[in-house]
């Protein structure tokens, strides 16, 4: 069996860009993270204002914004958006005013002992019950994700949207085909072929009219050179009676050579051993 | 160019046991009182003949003529020792030879020369009794047949050829793939072609 050949999805340089955000992130993580909340919200409201105008359009395709529904729905995102940028500066200003002397205070307190014991005996509960939680709710959010997916997948016609939007052609050109044949048990295939049945469908006399019979048959008379055969095989007088006579006639030697092989007391078989002075 | 040899068999299937053994006596009787009887028909034909030429010349006193003994054996004798030659040095066979399916070799298997062939014909003719020896012989052979080295075989086939090579009992054929480039044997005449070209 062959490996299986890996099939690059998208041709992204996935460790670069890895490589790049752990980079990036140590330097300021608390501003970066509310970056990429913003930046989250931001993506969700062209979303759902990209979505509310394909709706009120009824599915056809963007046009220029021409009809006042797309237009009150594009400002509307845009207001959110700008709303959004403004809350992202605010809250930067705040983290950093305020969440940095807060985190070094909760640093501090967590080294006094007893608040350290306080907090490690809150650790332990949460941990515990944690422990107790996760399964049912992991089960919880599993169904629910198959209830959903099923959901979905009831309203698609997966089979519909693979031929529109997939292209076999390319999948099949990478697909080993030899690999497939030797999984294949072709004796089995074969009986299950019903040679007669084929047989039938074929066009024997089609078959025949391409074949130059006439030639062929010229040739292997040519071949055999027919005329000096018949000759030969006729120029005797082999009809039955003279083929009788001839067969009585073997058979009376043998009789004759038999009597007197015991007449001389002869053993029979001394045929081509001697030269006939016996 | 290759060239592959065909055997095609012409000896009838019931024979091919025996064809080239040597012959026995029966059949070496036979083929000699048919030769007789040969013998005796050309004799009479050409008495016959004579009477008739001479009828033609002598018209009302025209008599049969006389044959004394001497010139009647003397004529047959004569005409025995020509036919046997002439038969052995030819076809290998005279005409009861051909009936019975015999065929006359060398010892060796080869054809008969001329002058094997008369000397033959002279003893066969001068002491055909000596023929019986072949009774008693191993190798089938005549007394004629162990003085000038003969020996008589079955052989049913019409051709004449040589017994014992390889395509004995066949007829070997030549078989070419490009025939055009191929000479022509003997004295065939060729096949029209069946598909119009030439």
């Amino acid at each position: 069996m062959h490996e299986p050949t890996p099939i690059p999805i998208h041709e992204l340089p996935a460790a670069a860009e890895e490589a790049a955000t752990a980079q990036a992130a140590p330097d300021d993580a608390a501003v970066s993270s509310i970056e990429q909340a913003i930046q989250v919200l931001i993506g969700l409201v062209t979303l759902g204002a990209t979505a509310t105008t394909s709706i009120l359009r009824g599915g056809e395709q963007p046009a220029p914004a021409s009809d006042n529904a797309a237009l009150v729905t594009g400002a509307a995102a845009g207001f959110v958006i700008e709303g959004l940028r403004a809350a992202g500066a605010m809250l930067a200003a705040f983290e950093h005013t305020l969440v940095a002397p807060a985190a070094s205070a909760a640093a501090v307190a967590a080294d006094r002992p007893e608040i350290r014991e306080l907090l490690e005996h809150w650790q332990r509960s949460w941990d515990a019950q944690r422990e107790r939680s996760d399964p049912a709710a992991s089960d919880a959010l599993r169904q629910g994700v198959r209830r959903a997916a099923d959901a979905v997948m009831d309203q698609l016609d997966v089979t519909e949207l693979v031929l529109e939007h997939v292209d076999i052609q390319r999948i099949a050109e990478r697909v080993d085909i030899d690999a497939l044949v030797d999984r294949l048990d072709m004796d089995r295939l074969a009986a299950r072929i019903d040679v007669d049945a084929l047989a039938e469908r074929v066009d024997i006399g089609a078959v025949l009219d391409r074949v130059d019979l006439a030639a062929i048959a010229a040739d292997v008379i040519e071949q055999l050179d027919l005329p000096q055969l018949i000759r030969e095989a006729t120029t005797d007088t082999t009809s039955e009676g003279v083929r009788s006579v001839r067969l009585r006639g073997v058979d009376a030697d043998r009789a004759v050579r038999r009597a007197v092989d015991r007449l001389l007391a002869r053993r029979p078989d001394g045929d081509a051993h001697d030269d006939g002075h016996a | 160019m290759t060239t592959r040899h065909l055997n095609v068999e012409t000896i009838p299937a019931e024979a091919r046991g025996f064809h080239g053994q040597p012959a026995g006596l029966v059949t070496r009787v036979a083929a000699n009182l048919i030769d007789l009887a040969v013998l005796v028909v050309s004799l009479i034909a050409a008495y016959l003949g004579v009477a008739g030429v001479t009828f033609l010349r002598q018209g009302a006193r025209f008599t049969f003529p006389i044959v004394s003994y001497p010139v009647a054996y003397t004529a047959g004798f004569l005409t025995l020792v020509v036919y046997f030659t002439v038969s052995w040095t030819t076809n290998g066979r005279t005409y009861g030879d051909r009936v019975l399916g015999l065929r006359v070799r060398t010892a060796a298997g080869g054809e008969l020369g001329a002058p094997r062939a008369a000397v033959r014909a002279l003893l066969c003719a001068l002491f055909p009794l000596l023929l019986v020896w072949v009774a008693f012989s191993r190798r089938q052979r005549s007394v004629q047949d162990l003085v000038v080295g003969t020996s008589v075989i079955y052989d049913w086939g019409g051709a004449r050829r040589t017994p014992t090579s390889p395509d004995a009992a066949g007829v070997a054929v030549e078989v070419a793939p490009a025939v055009a480039d191929e000479p022509d044997h003997g004295d065939a005449e060729p096949l029209p072609r069946l598909d119009g070209q030439g």
